[in-house]
């Protein structure tokens, strides 16, 4: 994970992961994930941790500690390059928190469900879901 | 016989039913609705709890599960069946989905309006429709341009 006193800024060729800890959002069919994973709520903001220099152990730890603090199942992850957010003209920042250096926000979302929708439809497009491997 | 004469309303009230049965024996047997059906109860049952996916998600609204519960019934005979979701507002999802790049879904909120945002191939469509109780023409439309 990255040094707590040395996060950069999120740059567009970074490798984004959204934890899948409900059932629904995986498309059972082929493995993909809805765009419902990424729909911002409460705030206009979607969590998300970077890949930058985590480990796969250091990435799915931080996935079963979210889960397990929700007491939820982690089905898996969604990766998604940052520049799937600027396309659709959010900005992914950088916000570690004490728990997770590698923790950022996808920021600057319209109020607009059917803006949301499509936006989140785009993201979701260009992901690619990895099953847990617990 | 005598008693058939002397009471036609009921007559053709028992016509009526019997016609709307078949059709929605029918509609339930064949038509893939009741799996929507099925589907649509076990994702409320899941997501009908505030916090249901443990990032503060709003509770799905028992009239938000009606809503779709008649949109899904409300479909026409042999319309292809959409998978059922949940948003973390609150809202309801029907997807219909080919590939990453043909995909098109709709969330059913609480307050009668239907927000949709659809791929199809090279471009997208987006907006929202009021929903009065049948699935609206243009929601047909699009989930054919899939």
């Amino acid at each position: 994970m990255l040094d707590p006193a040395n996060i950069p800024p999120v740059s567009r060729d970074e490798l984004l992961a959204r934890f899948v800890i409900s059932s629904n959002h995986i498309r059972g069919s082929n493995n993909t994930v809805k765009p419902d994973a990424f729909i911002p709520h409460p705030r206009l903001e979607l969590s998300l941790t970077r890949h930058l220099a985590a480990t796969e152990d250091e990435l799915w730890k931080e996935g079963e500690r979210v889960a397990t603090i929700r007491s939820k199942t982690l089905y898996g992850r969604a990766d998604v390059l940052a520049e799937a957010f600027e396309a659709e003209d959010l900005t992914v920042e950088a916000k570690p928190i004490l728990e997770n250096p590698n923790h950022a926000d996808a920021i600057n979302w319209p109020a607009d469900k059917a803006q949301q929708k499509m936006k989140a439809t785009e993201i979701a497009s260009k992901s690619h879901f990895v099953p847990s491997p617990s | 016989m005598i008693e058939a004469i002397h009471t036609p309303v009921r007559f053709s009230e028992l016509i009526d039913r019997a016609a709307q049965g078949t059709q929605n024996e029918i509609r339930k047997s064949t038509l893939g609705h009741h799996v929507a059906l099925e589907e649509l109860w076990e994702v409320w049952e899941e997501c009908r709890h505030a916090n249901w996916d443990g990032y503060d998600a709003l509770p799905v609204e028992q009239e938000t599960y009606h809503r779709a519960y008649t949109l899904i019934e409300s479909l026409p005979l042999g319309f292809p069946r959409p998978s059922v979701g949940a948003e973390p507002d609150g809202h309801l999802t029907l997807e219909w989905y080919k590939s990453q790049r043909r995909t098109l879904s709709i969330s059913v909120d609480p307050d009668g309006f239907l927000h949709y945002a659809g791929l199809f191939g090279p471009s997208k469509k987006f907006g929202t429709l009021v929903f009065f109780g049948t699935a609206p023409n243009e929601l047909i439309q699009l989930v054919r341009e899939i």
